[in-house]
């Protein structure tokens, strides 16, 4: 089994997450946790179900959509409104039902789901940006706004890219060579900057000396 | 239908974005980061200020103490010693009536005294500032210096008064009694006079004497510059600017020049 370099990053990623968890657990880190575990689970089966396309094809679907809805959950525990609470359960709800729609009645299982990805892509840019705004406008709560300001510049810098080459998907039947380098390239040092953002973030909540645990 | 020219835009597109995207993450820190330096420098900034009203406060109050144990000493302290020599001067033999003036004279003595003192416990309070106000304590500041017979002393309002919140009157007190302080230890000046000009925006302040003035060795000399530079800081601490007009012989005229209408302190 061949490992990438994006694979790297999410094992680091995962190292550094499971000893901070040890060393100092706060909410990020215990969240985390987790859906890195999840994700090195659904990279090593997808390396081993090289022979089999469409299983790994809907694994990467499903899991797609489960990794939006996570993000979504983490930028949730940050906003304590009412009204903010219901607005991301909203769109927690209509991107899941978009994406099970997508998933059996339009490109199915055993085609990547882009049009879901490409949806996933747009809100959660979006909701970057909401949050560097809110940032610089301090009206992000609780004491772990540097490792969230992190995290959100990564997955920013990621979710804004990935927008275009999943915009760009149909090239995929034109000269699939072409786009399928082009997009292996773009996400696997995409992958490489959002994991090694992330290991930064949980770096720096624990060794932080000023950071408390949130109450989640 | 798609043309191999797609590719190309593809990769433009993908640059163009990936720049704009990292723009706005470096933007975001920027910003950040400017908030934070402003942050620590606006705190400094009210560190100080509060350092400069508390070192005014002690002063004034300092001040106070130094001008009640003067009075205490000059008058009082002389007035009560008068009336024990007075009273223990008199004759066991003396007729009744210079005994009544002996003892007139004493009761006189005595109700002087207790004037003087309920005036000075006037002055002990703790908030003066706050209590009576600028103008009243300068005037207070003022009558002090006429008490002792050695200056004349004027003190002119043009305009009408405005308010001033209570930190920045500390402050231009504390300066008022410095300067006349300065006049008091250096000055060999007869005449002082104040003038506060308020005018719509602006306050000025001015203590003027004739005294020997302030040469130009004097102005560099250690004590002199620690001087100038405590008010020039008090001066900046409330926004307002300092100046000196003098000249050997020909007196001392400290200006003080303060927009009004400005919250300071509350950084």
């Amino acid at each position: 089994m061949q490992l990438n370099l994006s694979n790297y990053a999410e094992i680091f990623a995962a190292i550094v997450c499971t000893f901070c968890v040890f060393f100092k657990p706060s909410v990020t880190n215990r969240w985390f946790i987790g859906f890195l575990v999840l994700t090195l689970f659904v990279e090593f089966s997808a390396k081993l179900l090289y022979n089999n396309g469409a299983i790994k094809t809907s694994m990467y679907n499903i899991f797609g959509m489960v990794e939006v809805v996570f993000y979504l959950c983490y930028f949730r525990i940050f906003f304590k409104t009412k009204k903010e609470a219901r607005l991301f359960q909203s769109i927690i709800l209509f991107f899941l039902f978009f994406g099970i729609i997508n998933f059996f009645f339009f490109q199915g299982a055993r085609e990547y789901n882009h049009y879901t990805s490409l949806l996933g892509d747009a809100i959660l840019s979006m909701f970057c940006l909401r949050i560097f705004y809110d940032i610089l406008n301090d009206r992000v709560q609780g004491d772990s706004t540097k490792t969230l300001l992190i995290i959100v510049s990564g997955l920013f810098l990621y979710y804004c890219i990935t927008l275009i080459t999943d915009s760009f998907f149909y090239l995929l039947y034109i000269d699939g060579e072409f786009f399928k380098t082009l997009y292996t390239f773009v996400n696997g040092y995409l992958n490489l900057l959002l994991y090694g953002c992330f290991a930064l973030a949980f770096a720096s909540e624990a060794f932080n000396n000023n950071s408390r645990n949130l109450s989640s | 239908m798609p043309t191999f020219s797609d590719f190309p835009a593809i990769i433009v597109i993908l640059l163009v974005f990936s720049a704009l995207s990292f723009y706005i993450v470096l933007s975001v820190y920027m910003t950040l980061k400017n908030k934070q330096q402003y942050a620590l420098k606006i705190n400094t900034l009210k560190h100080s200020y509060e350092q400069i009203l508390l070192k005014s406060q002690l002063e004034i109050q300092e001040e106070t103490l130094r001008g009640v144990s003067q009075e205490i000493h000059d008058n009082i302290g002389q007035v009560l010693s008068l009336v024990k020599l007075q009273l223990g001067s008199a004759p066991a033999d003396a007729s009744e009536a210079d005994k009544q003036e002996i003892i007139e004279q004493s009761r006189q003595l005595v109700g002087k005294a207790i004037t003087d003192l309920r005036a000075l416990s006037k002055s002990l309070h703790p908030d003066r500032v706050n209590e009576l106000g600028l103008l009243e304590n300068i005037r207070h500041e003022l009558e002090r210096l006429e008490k002792t017979k050695m200056y004349h002393t004027r003190f002119r309002i043009n305009g009408s008064p405005q308010t001033i919140p209570i930190e920045t009157q500390t402050i231009l007190f504390r300066m008022t009694q410095e300067s006349i302080s300065n006049i008091i230890k250096h000055a060999g000046a007869d005449t002082v006079e104040i003038t506060m000009d308020y005018e719509p925006q602006q306050l000025y302040l001015s203590i003027l004497d004739n005294g020997i003035g302030i040469n130009h060795l004097d102005h560099n000399s250690p004590q002199t510059g620690i001087g100038l530079r405590n008010m020039k800081s008090r001066s900046a601490a409330i926004g307002a600017t300092f100046s000196i007009e003098t000249a050997v012989e020909k007196g001392t005229l400290v200006k003080i020049s303060m927009p009004l209408g400005q919250v300071v302190g509350s950084l």
